[in-house]
């Protein structure tokens, strides 16, 4: 018997910190069960609400870890190099056009725009591609002129929501990219270059490369998602819908509703034409402001980037979008 | 073995778990539109790769131990799922509708044009335009004395008129983030509470534009697998 004792494992830091994660869980899980809470309409909105944005978000989100993965071990370093060799006026166009061959949202362009800004990309071009990926990407193209097609105007919305995402995302690119990477980003332990000699350290980087930044960036995510069904279940729409009437109000109003309602860009196109008592440049507006700030990503963005970049991009976001839908209101939107 | 990329992959198993169970349950259909199902397949497939590459490099990696952190971030990033043992199935309801209307009339969802519309095709959303457009009530066939027959479920939005009560459904494009509540309002003198689904049949009715229901039968029904209109 005391031989047994004596062979028995120390405990692990592993056993340590799982076993209590587990059993809070479980008490939680208990209490919310046994308390009725479970029933009340507000828990379950919210757990809907947070539970939809989430499956819908992370594939992209693993998505993106994958491109990140895949930039980090297999794209040769000289290739990176000779990218970030060019002159920023040349790299901040095309990196934002970049976007146009990157199928992913929002939440999967946040990591490939910070592994190619940690591997030598310029900061500006690489926030200007994070910007304009979830705007300009095929996909997201081809859902606007899906949606808007109902409506006859198919084209000038879509034309105009790249129009005025690649001019947000460049100048958003141009003005907060002046800081160096080091500046810019989060400092984490995997941002240090490492050289690839075989194909299995390879495949075991490649793994480890995935997991950091989706399990980075996927709880962030879940945060994000967390505050926008919380204010999905506590804040009445009309408060914000209800001052909509002008192009000015209504334009900062659908700003407002695409920042709580934290949708996918892929998807956001059918959301936006439904809008109906908003103007068309309002309707720009959402789809323009909501992939490039909303609930969620501020949870990303303040993880992967150092402090104020959120104000610095909203500061940036709100007078673009706000002046680029009142010209598309005053000049495009047939009479 | 590494504890850590065993615990990663545990984490991504599940997930992956989480979404084949969506999509071969039909559950799918309470989470997401069908401009989006895909994503569940797609999730599916992406999610059990990364499994199949943790499971992999599972012996090839070195033996890092699990640290609290990544404890934290396993259990927030599941933390959904967990939510959804706490409250299993959960349904958008009355508050939902009352915290989702945006109180401007045709703020619902677009209008159809009258030439866009299906003739005979009564269902919440069209008989919520009728009530705004006359050349679209009579694009659709809507007119006092027409049959509709309605499955919802009972609100009482603060507009509705006296002697009514409404029975509304969600209108989804992407996911439950975007339901849009549409409701009609039924001219009964018997009442029912919040969130009870009932199957309505009777004639419309108006009051002023507003078009209503006067029922000829009212009956408690189980809410269906869908329980959204597209």
């Amino acid at each position: 018997m005391s031989t047994s004792v004596a062979l028995r494992p120390p405990r692990t830091p592993r056993a340590r910190a799982v076993v209590p994660a587990v059993l809070a869980t479980a008490i939680a899980i208990a209490l919310i069960r046994l308390t009725g809470t479970h029933d009340s309409p507000a828990v379950e909105t919210f757990v809907l609400i947070l539970t939809s944005i989430v499956v819908e978000a992370l594939p992209f989100v693993l998505l993106g870890a994958l491109v990140s993965a895949l930039i980090e071990v297999y794209v040769p370093g000289r290739f990176l190099t000779r990218l970030a060799a060019m002159p920023v006026r040349r790299q901040l166009p095309l990196a934002a056009l970049g976007g146009l061959a990157f199928p992913v949202c929002e939440c999967g362009s946040v990591p490939v725009a910070r592994r190619l800004i940690a591997r030598g990309v310029h900061p500006a071009a690489g926030i200007a591609f994070m910007l304009a990926s979830p705007i300009l990407n095929p996909v997201v193209l081809a859902s606007t002129v899906v949606a808007y097609a109902g409506r006859g105007l198919a084209w000038e919305m879509t034309l105009g929501r790249a129009g005025l995402g690649l001019l947000l995302a460049i100048a958003a690119g141009w003005a907060i990219g002046t800081d160096d990477a080091k500046t810019l980003l989060r400092p984490r332990p995997d941002d240090e270059p490492m050289s690839y000699e075989e194909a299995s350290s390879r495949r075991t980087a490649f793994v480890n490369h995935l997991a950091a930044d989706f399990f980075f960036m996927g709880r962030f995510v879940v945060l994000g998602a967390a505050l926008a069904a919380a204010m999905q279940t506590l804040i009445p729409q009309s408060i914000v819908a209800g001052i909509a009437r002008t192009p000015i109000i209504g334009s900062l109003a659908l700003m407002a509703i695409a920042f709580v309602l934290s949708l996918c860009s892929e998807a956001d196109a059918f959301v936006a034409v439904s809008f109906v008592q908003f103007p068309l440049g309002s309707q720009l507006a959402f789809l323009v402001f909501g992939p490039v700030v909303d609930a969620k990503l501020t949870f990303l963005y303040g993880a992967t980037f150092r402090r104020r970049f959120v104000a610095r991009l909203v500061v940036i976001a709100i007078p673009i979008v706000l002046a680029g839908s009142l010209w598309f209101e005053a000049l495009v939107v047939p009479r | 073995m590494s504890p850590r990329i065993a615990l990663r992959g545990a984490v991504l198993a599940v997930w992956a778990a989480f979404f084949l169970w969506l999509g071969l349950s039909g559950e799918v259909t309470r989470y997401l539109g069908p401009r989006t199902y895909w994503v569940v397949w797609f999730g599916a497939f992406v999610l059990a790769l990364a499994v199949v590459g943790h499971l992999v490099s599972l012996r090839a990696g070195s033996p890092e131990a699990v640290r609290r952190s990544d404890v934290a971030g396993a259990v927030l990033l599941i933390a959904p799922l967990i939510a959804l043992i706490a409250v299993p199935s959960p349904d958008l309801g009355a508050l939902a509708a009352g915290r989702k209307s945006t109180g401007l009339s045709s703020l619902a969802a677009s209008a159809p044009r009258p030439e866009n519309a299906v003739p005979g095709k009564l269902d919440f959303a069209e008989i919520h335009y009728a009530s705004e457009s006359a050349e679209y009530a009579a694009a659709i066939g809507a007119r006092q004395g027409t049959e509709v027959e309605l499955l919802g479920f009972v609100t009482h939005p603060k507009r509705a008129p006296q002697g009514t009560f409404a029975l509304t459904r969600f209108y989804i494009s992407c996911c439950a983030a975007d339901a849009i509540p549409y409701s009609v309002f039924i001219r009964s003198t018997e009442d029912h509470t919040d969130d009870v689904w009932l199957r309505v049949e009777g004639r419309l009715g108006k009051i002023g534009d507003l078009f209503v229901v006067d029922p000829r039968s009212v009956a408690i029904t189980d809410e269906p697998k869908t329980p959204y209109l597209y």
